[in-house]
């Protein structure tokens, strides 16, 4: 279980994250601070794996909070969610330690997720969806989304294409809903589309007229690697692109 | 109006949207209405915080929200 130490100055706000680290199973919440002060006081006492901190609070702020709890708490993955524009603290964010920044626009299930992705909690953040011809659309808007709030969306059209060809093979080939992951590794943005179809990808030779049979041949040609991995019910196809951030 | 009324206008002008969508039972319009007004909020903010590359101690409040 992750320690979580949840920084805001807004007692409904902590509560509701602690409710939505808590119900991801994975996060126990022991502490909450409501300033910079106390939450480096808290980072130091209970030595979280975990901080969320938000920036605009009072005696201390966030931005000058968070060398600080880094200094105290060196383990810990801080990372910031904050109602500011990511832009506008990109800058101190990073030189004062975080792991990432998460918008405080999501919601707080999603808010969670992110954090936990960011944290190196979780591996990736993911998105299922049904059996729907509008599938592939809202595919490329959960990846493009994930992309823009990790600041790492310069491949987000090579993506987005990928993963709408994987998406829309899943609805119409494989008849399956589809679960998008998206995560990074060192080197690369890696996304994975899992059907519950039992056939395999092929390669196929598409005629110029013909208007679909290039998906897995766009992967092989645009991604930098990709493969197929057998699930106990269908498969997972994953590509990856070298990672922008 | 100066720039900064009119972007505080435009927040309260989508929360007001957002309540009315509500009110109607349309809640995906109230949903979009309110991300809206949250993106113009954040967008005040940066202005009324002094423009980009706000530094450590810029964020300090006064009082808890």
């Amino acid at each position: 279980v992750i320690r979580a130490l949840v920084v805001d100055d807004v007692a409904d706000l902590r509560h509701m994250a602690r409710l939505a680290l808590e119900r991801t199973g994975r996060v126990e919440v022991v502490a909450e601070a409501a300033d910079g002060k106390a939450a480096i006081e808290a980072a130091a006492e209970h030595q979280p794996d975990l901080v969320l901190l938000d920036l605009a609070m009072p005696v201390l702020d966030g931005l000058a909070a968070l060398p600080r709890i880094r200094e105290v708490a060196p383990e810990a993955c801080v990372v910031v969610v904050s109602g500011m524009e990511r832009d506008a603290v990109a800058g101190a964010v990073e030189a004062g330690g975080a792991v990432g920044f998460v918008s405080k626009d999501l919601s707080p299930r999603r808010m969670a997720e992110e954090v936990l992705a960011l944290g190196g909690v979780v591996a990736a953040v993911k998105t299922h969806l049904e059996q729907d011809l509008s599938s592939p659309r809202s595919a490329r808007q959960f990846v493009e989304g994930v992309l823009a709030r990790w600041e790492c969306d310069q491949q987000v059209e090579i993506i987005n294409l990928l993963v709408s060809e994987l998406v829309t093979n899943a609805v119409v080939h494989a008849g399956s809903a589809a679960d998008v992951a998206v995560r990074l590794t060192d080197s690369a943005v890696r996304v994975s589309v899992a059907d519950k179809g039992e056939g395999m990808p092929t390669r196929k030779d598409a005629a110029a007229g013909d208007t679909s049979g290039r998906g897995v041949d766009l992967v092989n040609t645009l991604a930098s690697a990709w493969g197929v991995e057998r699930l106990p019910v269908g498969k997972a196809i994953w590509f990856e692109v070298p990672r922008s951030c | 109006m100066d720039d900064r009324a009119e972007l505080a206008d435009t927040v309260v002008q989508g929360i007001v949207k957002a309540r009315w969508a509500l009110d109607g039972g349309d809640t995906d319009a109230a949903d979009s209405a309110l991300a809206g007004a949250l993106a113009d909020a954040r967008r005040l903010l940066t202005v009324l915080a002094g423009g980009g590359d706000i530094q450590p101690g810029e964020l300090k409040r006064d009082a808890p929200s």
